[in-house]
């Protein structure tokens, strides 16, 4: 079933799955600062590509994010993330949020968020790690 | 009391110095800079932890639980929001002011559940606009070569004259309310009819008394 995707951070984690999620035929609108940063998407990327400071809420208001049920928040700054999550969950009413943060502590801030889902590449790796090698926790 | 400031170089200074006036105030000062971390502590002689106030562990290191205060001056509002955020439901802070360089994340903050934002740009716009709508006056217009002046002013639910009856307010001599416009309708002003909030009032008066007529319609003062 075709959904429609935010993504907000063309980092190499959220360019590769922009391509993926518009090349499999989703809705996708990525969002990134600067222009140079599409470059890593390719020349026929079905998605439609938005230029602009996210940091900026009458630009994301004005991006019609408000109407995706899906948002995938990924610029290069944790605390970016964590202030992006807490508009789509607040401001907007995003019902699926998945956001990546580097640093293991900041799922505090999203206690009590329904919908809001942290990905953690440190978590991962770790968790990763165990599993091919059996070590335990 | 006790207070956390956070980042911020002359604000930050200039707090400490305000705060420390008090005796029994208890500060904690944290900043991501080594070298502006130097010049506050020795400015005020006091110790300045070096550390990024947006990290739970630095935090929860200098012990900021339950503070009465936690302030976030640095120049990335970002910054500001998540350090204040972190305070508030991890630390139970029970107040926060964060700093706003961005006048847009006044409003947007405070939905978001910050106590208090304060941004330099935001108060230098109210202020401009409490001083260049020191009246309600929405256009004048000169009749009679200027003899006469016809004002239409728009009413707020502050001004002293509004929701009270025209009998009851002891209006100055030198000016009358001639007209009243009340969407859709125009209500020729008689003793009973009641001022509301939205009401533009076309008021007559001669131009001396202009200004006194718009103060006593504000609050009440009659200076005639």
């Amino acid at each position: 079933m075709q959904k429609k995707y935010y993504i907000l951070g063309l980092s190499k984690f959220g360019s590769g799955l922009a391509q993926i999620l518009a090349d499999s035929g989703n809705d996708v609108v990525v969002i990134d600062k600067n222009k140079t940063s599409f470059l890593k998407l390719s020349p026929n990327f079905p998605g439609y590509r938005l230029e602009g400071d996210l940091t900026d809420i009458r630009f994301l208001e004005s991006s019609g994010i408000v109407d995706t049920d899906s948002v995938v928040i990924a610029t290069d700054s944790d605390n970016l993330n964590i202030m992006l999550t807490h508009i789509c969950y607040k401001v907007f009413n995003i019902s699926h949020i998945f956001v990546r943060l580097s640093r293991n502590d900041k799922g505090l801030l999203f206690k009590d968020m329904k919908g809001v889902n942290v990905i953690n590449p440190y978590q991962l790796s770790l968790n990763y790690f165990l599993s091919i090698t059996g070590e335990k926790k | 009391m006790k207070i956390v400031i956070c980042n911020g170089r002359h604000s930050a200074d200039y707090l400490i110095k305000q705060f420390r006036k008090n005796k029994n105030t208890e500060l904690i000062i944290i900043n991501d800079n080594i070298e502006t971390a130097k010049y506050i502590s020795q400015e005020n002689n006091i110790d300045v932890y070096v550390g990024d106030a947006t990290k739970e562990y630095v935090l929860s290191e200098n012990n900021i639980d339950n503070c009465n205060l936690f302030v976030a001056l640095s120049r990335s509002d970002t910054d500001n929001y998540v350090a204040c955020q972190l305070a508030k439901t991890v630390y139970n802070a029970q107040k926060c002011i964060c700093r706003a360089v961005n006048p847009k994340n006044v409003d947007l903050f405070k939905r978001l559940g910050i106590d208090i934002v304060v941004s330099s740009t935001y108060l230098l716009g109210e202020t401009v606009k409490s001083l260049i709508s020191v009246s309600n006056l929405v256009k004048s217009l000169a009749i009679e070569d200027e003899k006469i002046v016809l004002s239409e002013i728009v009413l707020k639910g502050t001004d002293f004259i509004c929701n009270k009856q025209l009998k009851d307010i002891n209006f100055p001599a030198t000016g009358s309310i001639s007209c009243i416009f009340r969407n859709p309708n125009v209500i020729i002003p008689k003793g009973d009819t009641k001022l509301v909030p939205g009401d533009k009032l076309l008021v007559i008066s001669n131009p001396k008394s202009q200004l006194s007529i718009l103060e006593f319609i504000q609050n009440g003062t009659n200076k005639e």
